[in-house]
């Protein structure tokens, strides 16, 4: 269970575009390439190195009109993967 | 050819490449079956072939293996040992031989694609290519993108008697609000590729499936799939870097802005033309 004071931060050199309501994000290498839905797009917006996990599920719940329990679980697993993939880290 | 120098066109920029010994001059221009031109090369380049250096494995990258020296570059393990002077756009370059015999000469190729973009230093950005089969069909241009073995040849080959630039590297020339469809002498699968160009309409990312089929591929989505498709944009001395391939993501976000792109599936009959016509027509005539 990831702890909601933690801070995600972006790692690295990474060349991040917003496009529409989707993102595209080039790793410093080049060799991956990873895509975000509107909703990704919007919580990756929120990973600024200063905001905790508890804030971004303040604003998640506020934008998106949901359960904070359900959104929680959403959270944590789409920052698991962005960790997974080497695209943040916990501060 | 003048001085024994084989001068290529690509776009609006001309090779000029001479060969030591000479019979590769004649060799790669009948290999690019391109008459030698006539205007002075932007770039000039002299090749010395030889067999020196022990025989290694050709990568199929000349971009991703490619290092630089303090003499220069070197490519594929040394395969390819070369310095090029910015200043005089000059380059003298060693090649193994073993990069200019069939099927390998065509990983040669890819040297020239990095002459091309040092033709280009110094003025702004505005030719890339991209590995992608371009057709002029009703004096439009279309782009079909896709990796190997998705099909470019095979739509070459459907597309006759439509005109077709290449089956394997297109130029794309940005202007404010258009692009223009180019083809490139570059050698292909496809061998009865025309000289020529067009305004761009429409991008194609290729697949082969079970019946023709059309979808607008609005998202980042196309964006991710043009990219992986562009040349890098790197000259003779020049290595990819961070800002290179940003560069190509803005391009590919640019591609995508300016003409729509669709997920093409189709089955090896021309039956795809029939349904280009009839989508762009009908998403014309709501306009």
């Amino acid at each position: 269970m990831k702890n909601l004071s933690a801070v995600p931060v972006p790692s690295g050199e990474l060349t991040v575009k917003k496009i529409g309501t989707e993102t595209i994000i080039l790793t410093e290498t080049g060799e991956e390439l990873h895509t975000l839905d509107e909703t990704g797009t919007f919580v990756w917006s929120q990973i600024d190195g200063k905001q905790t996990l508890d804030q971004m599920l303040d604003n998640l719940c506020t934008e998106y009109d949901v359960d904070r329990e359900e959104a929680q679980k959403d959270l944590f697993v789409f920052i698991n993967l962005l960790q997974k993939k080497g695209l943040v880290f916990l501060g | 050819m003048k001085n024994n120098e084989y001068r290529l066109r690509i776009g609006d920029s001309v090779l000029g490449m001479r060969f030591r010994p000479a019979r590769y001059t004649a060799l790669f221009r009948d290999y690019l079956g391109r008459e030698c031109a006539r205007e002075e090369p932007d770039v000039r380049m002299d090749f010395r072939i030889t067999s020196r250096q022990q025989e290694a494995p050709v990568d199929n990258s000349l971009f991703t293996s490619k290092l630089l020296t303090n003499r220069g570059f070197e490519i594929s393990g040394g395969l390819i040992k070369g310095h090029y002077d910015r200043a005089a756009q000059y380059g003298k370059i060693r090649v193994h031989e073993a990069l200019m015999v069939v099927p390998t000469i065509r990983v040669f190729e890819q040297l020239l694609y990095q002459a091309f973009f040092s033709s280009k230093d110094g003025g702004s950005r505005d030719a890339y290519l991209i590995h992608s089969c371009g057709v002029i069909h009703g004096g439009s241009g279309y782009l079909f993108v896709g990796p190997s073995e998705s099909g470019k040849s095979t739509v070459a080959r459907l597309s006759l008697p439509d005109t077709v630039l290449n089956d394997e590297l297109n130029l794309l020339l940005f202007s404010d609000n258009k692009i223009t469809l180019c083809g490139t002498p570059f050698n292909g699968l496809f061998k009865e590729k025309s000289e020529g160009y067009c305004e761009l309409k429409s991008v194609f990312l290729l697949r082969q499936g079970l019946e023709h089929k059309l979808v607008r591929e609005p998202g980042a989505e196309a964006v991710k799939a043009v990219l992986r498709e562009i040349v890098p944009p790197i000259g003779l001395d020049e290595v990819i870097t961070p800002q290179a391939r940003e560069e190509m993501l803005d391009l590919a976000i640019r591609l995508r802005e300016t003409v729509p792109v669709y997920r093409m599936e189709f089955q090896p009959n021309r039956g795809f033309w029939q349904l280009i016509d009839q989508k762009i027509g009908n998403e014309r005539g709501r306009e």
